[in-house]
């Protein structure tokens, strides 16, 4: 019971941490005391004073406002994606499961050759070659991560389609898109909401990792990756405050979201290795 | 023995077509890349405004004519000959810079699996030991915070603690050794020592709750026999394909920790290689990172004979 | 040194449930007799298997044990684990159930065998290695140097049986516990376990506690038989005596269950009478009296020295 309580309370204070980041970035226009694109090159690198709590970066703009705004783009485009490759993934994976021979054959195959390509090589080389804007973000991160999904649904599908009850459904006349919406879909709805928080978590570490190179998201948006990139690496030695900041934000996030992935898989009593990593 | 051979034929069977499919994607991603490359191909040879008949011409000339199959063979043939072409920046012979260039990354992205393993497993062993004590809870943490952490602020922030204000370890380069490659490795393997760990840990407490621990328990054995003899040795079985697949990630970072510790390995080739929209050389490095990960991976999977009696015995399922 | 008997006293299994606490033994009380096959029979869920894995503190963390168990002077259940251990498998040998899970899948059976023995210290690294082959032969296995090079997934569940067997008496341990032997084994399998208990019996000279739902193996093995339900022990008495004459209503109808006995059913719980404060068979028992619902009963001593928990015989 009190591990229950415990369980509760840190669910309570995940769900507030992540809600306030979400609020922070929703309302960051009427939040941020300044815009974060305006540019002061009279001064440039100041330090927090109370005009400007966190200081300002190379180009004069005030910290704090760039990092209200700063979760707004990776924080969407890190859902987007996700959900594309959900999207992706649960199509494949059902039609794998279900389907079974050479569709699987065929669908398998394919994501084994994915898994093959390692994650982030491929979404430089991607980002890399069509340029960085938002499109080729999202297709190289749905590239990298849809058979995580698929594989998770492929195998709860062909799980759940040897149940009896299944059988019995389909001798009842069950059609099959029937049998997947109604039966199907709802016995994993669990697994993938898990691997849904994790993958957003490591999508908005992978999104800051590009920033970061300069291919993710541009200038002049404000992006915590990219502030890191931006000026703390040329700067972090006079003017430290610039990488904390950013990069406390981003952990915070990460953090909160990979400790919601725990916290549901305890809760929602899932088998750890039903949702490995992949 | 037999089955040890069947079983690294079939690993051998399944690598064939992720291989095939590192070249199809390295070759289309020179396909799909913005540009018309018979006009860059003029281009650098001198030719600003070409005439109808010098694109024909040089379009024969690079193969562009014939069909896409053909074009992939053809590329195929000339890159299992150690051709890859030669980079629109400074017509330099791609594949010796990569050659050049791929033990730096190796040594920093193996270092870095080396470390991942060590305190992975290392971690999720002392995590299961003391399961439910503090410890337990403390490293726990840590665990999590490790995989929260972006590669590149973690390098940034081990710089400046370690290289900026205690000096022990230099910020950049490789040439003090051994101690120029801790800050690489621990900033590249920090989100793997946190997922190894963790899945360490759960598999070792999942053992633990199996039949023949009680049984080794009844034998009177000390708790360390039975945590290290058995429990961990059991859990062995499924982490190290796990670790396997970890690599891949560390490859791919390993382009971010290459670009702040100034390693001229493969990422900072392939970096300025964006910039300078050079595709063949970005061709390349796929085709070398994915060609490394899975033979590694296919080493790694060997290990899994060392640890899985199943296999050695009955060639075990692929 | 003599072997003592092992004393249970007041001894109570539970385990914390999402539904409040479940108790798999309740006050359970009793003197397993050195020299002597004890067996302790009841239907799954009767905690005869918890109780006598919490002899040797084998169960998981979330039980929660009390009491006392006495081996000898020793109190089993406060004894420091440093100390438990040195009994664990010298005195008193498990000889588990499920034997294919109940071997390490990646150690081979020699080192499993032998660290049973070196692990107290009795015999060095080869001296265990000769023992393990000749261990092996007693149960009967004609070439013990193959065996013992092989793992447990190379092995029939026969062969597997045999070598838990084995491994439980490796050192030689007064005592053995064996925990339902036969559960899921075919006829054939049962006999043969049947005789390697009675050659360890006869060859060993251990006491042995055979926790066991096989009515007919306890018959043909046991001297004493004691009968759990629920946590309790309702009858014990030897085992002719209880299988012959049961007294308890309940071990009348388990009895009479079996196919030779007329295959006749204990009847299911009468939902009106399920909630009570009395005897815990009460629900289910034919013979139940306005009595049994109110109070439980206590021990009540038989003629020939048995005790049985119910009021017919108060």
């Amino acid at each position: 019971m009190t591990l229950r309580r415990k369980q509760n309370i840190k669910l309570a204070v995940v769900c507030t941490i992540l809600l306030l980041i979400v609020l922070m970035t929703v309302l960051a226009p009427w939040l941020a005391p300044y815009s974060p694109t305006q540019i002061d090159m009279g001064n440039r690198l100041a330090d927090p004073c109370w005009a400007h709590p966190l200081g300002t970066d190379a180009l004069g703009r005030d910290v704090l406002s760039r990092i209200i705004f700063g979760g707004r783009a990776s924080l969407l485009l890190a859902v987007a994606a996700t959900c594309c490759s959900m999207g992706v993934g649960l199509v494949a994976g059902v039609a794998a499961g279900y389907c079974e021979g050479a569709v699987d054959a065929v669908i398998t195959g394919v994501s084994n050759i994915f898994q093959g390509l390692p994650g982030m090589v491929m979404m430089i080389a991607l980002v890399g070659i069509l340029g960085s804007n938002t499109r080729s973000i999202v297709l190289a991160l749905v590239m990298t991560s849809w058979v995580g999904f698929s594989r998770l649904v492929r195998g709860e599908v062909l799980k759940v389609k040897n149940e009896m009850y299944i059988e019995g459904m389909r001798c009842l006349g069950a059609g099959h898109l029937r049998i997947i919406l109604r039966h199907v879909l709802p016995n994993i709805r669990t697994n993938i909401i898990i691997l849904f928080t994790t993958r957003v978590g490591r999508v908005v570490l992978s999104v800051a990792g590009l920033s970061y190179l300069g291919l993710g998201i541009q200038p002049p948006t404000p992006d915590w990756g990219e502030m890191i990139s931006g000026s703390a690496r040329r700067y972090f030695r006079s003017a430290p405050h610039l990488l904390w900041a950013p990069g406390l934000c981003i952990i915070l996030l990460t953090m909160s979201i990979n400790i919601l992935g725990d916290l549901l898989r305890d809760r929602l009593d899932v088998k750890q290795d039903s949702v490995k990593e992949l | 023995m037999m089955a040890i051979v069947k079983y690294i034929a079939k690993r051998l069977l399944v690598l064939i077509p992720v291989l095939l499919g590192i070249t199809l994607a390295a070759f289309l991603l020179g396909r799909i890349a913005p540009g018309d490359p018979v006009d860059d191909a003029l281009f650098r040879i001198g030719i600003e405004f070409p005439t109808e008949g010098d694109r024909a011409e040089m379009r024969a000339r690079l193969g562009l004519d014939q069909p896409l199959p053909a074009q992939y063979f053809s590329w195929l043939g000339r890159a299992l000959q150690g051709d890859l072409g030669r980079s629109y920046i400074g017509n330099r012979d791609i594949a010796q810079e990569l050659a050049r260039r791929l033990p730096l990354t190796l040594k920093v992205s193996l270092s870095a699996l080396a470390v991942a393993v060590l305190f992975g497993v290392g971690g999720g062993v002392v995590m299961a030991a003391c399961h439910g004590t503090w410890v337990d809870t403390v490293l726990k943490s840590v665990s999590t915070l490790l995989l929260s952490i972006p590669g590149f602020w973690l390098a940034l922030f081990l710089i400046t603690v370690f290289a900026e204000w205690l000096g022990w370890l230099p910020t950049s380069g490789l040439d003090r050794g051994l101690a120029s490659m801790i800050l690489p490795a621990a900033a590249l393997a920090a989100a793997n020592v946190g997922s190894t760990s963790r899945i360490t840990r759960g598999n070792i407490l999942a053992e633990l709750g199996e039949q023949y621990i009680v049984v080794a328990n009844a034998k009177g054995l000390p708790q360390k026999a039975v945590m290290i003899g058995h429990a961990f040795r059991n859990s062995l079985v499924p982490i190290i394909t796990l670790i396997g697949n970890y690599f891949g990630g560390i490859l791919g970072g390993s382009t971010i920790i290459e670009s702040i510790f100034a390693i001229p390995g493969l990422g900072s080739y392939v970096l300025s290689a964006i910039q300078n929209r050079d595709y063949p050389v970005i061709q390349g490095y796929v085709l070398i990172t994915g060609t490394t990960f899975v033979l590694i991976t296919l080493a790694i999977d060997l290990l899994y004979i060392a640890v899985n009696p199943k296999i050695r015995v009955q060639g075990g399922a692929a | 040194m003599a072997v003592p008997n092992i004393e249970i006293r007041n001894l109570s299994v539970c385990f914390e449930t999402a539904q409040g606490p479940a108790c798999a033994v309740n006050g359970l009380s009793t003197t397993f007799r050195a020299g002597r096959i004890s067996g302790v029979i009841g239907e799954s869920g009767s905690g005869k298997s918890v109780m006598g894995m919490s002899l040797l503190r084998l169960l998981p963390n979330t039980a929660k044990v009390t009491g006392e168990c006495f081996f000898g002077a020793q109190e089993l259940l406060t004894l420091p684990l440093r100390e438990l251990r040195k009994l664990r498998g010298a005195s008193i040998g498990l000889i588990p159930q499920n034997p294919n899970a109940s071997l390490d899948p990646v150690m081979k059976i020699k080192k499993q065998i032998t660290e049973a023995i070196t692990t107290h210290g009795r015999l060095g690294k080869r001296a265990a290695e000769a023992e393990a082959a000749e261990l092996l032969r007693q149960f009967g296995f004609d070439q013990p140097q193959s065996i013992l090079g092989q793992y447990s997934f190379q092995m029939s569940g026969g062969m597997n049986q045999r070598l838990v067997s084995a491994l439980g008496l490796a050192c030689r341990p007064g005592w053995v516990i064996a925990d339902e032997p036969t559960k899921g084994l075919d006829a054939v399998l049962r006999n043969q376990v049947y005789t390697v208990l009675r050659q360890i019996y006869t060859q060993h000279h251990s006491s042995m506690i055979v926790i066991t739902h096989d009515l007919h193996l306890a018959r043909q093995l046991c001297d004493d038989i004691r009968v759990l339900y629920m946590g309790q022990l309702i009858e014990q008495d030897t085992a002719g005596e209880v299988m012959e004459r049961p007294r308890h209503p309940y071990t009348a109808g388990l009895i009479h269950s079996l196919p030779s006995r007329g295959m006749t059913p204990i009847p299911a719980p009468d939902p009106a009478r399920l909630s009570h404060r009395g005897c815990p068979f009460y629900p289910r028992c034919s013979k139940a009296m306005e009595r049994c619902g109110r109070e439980a009963p206590g021990d009540f001593e038989l003629p020939d020295g048995g005790k049985v928990r119910c009021f017919l015989y108060a």
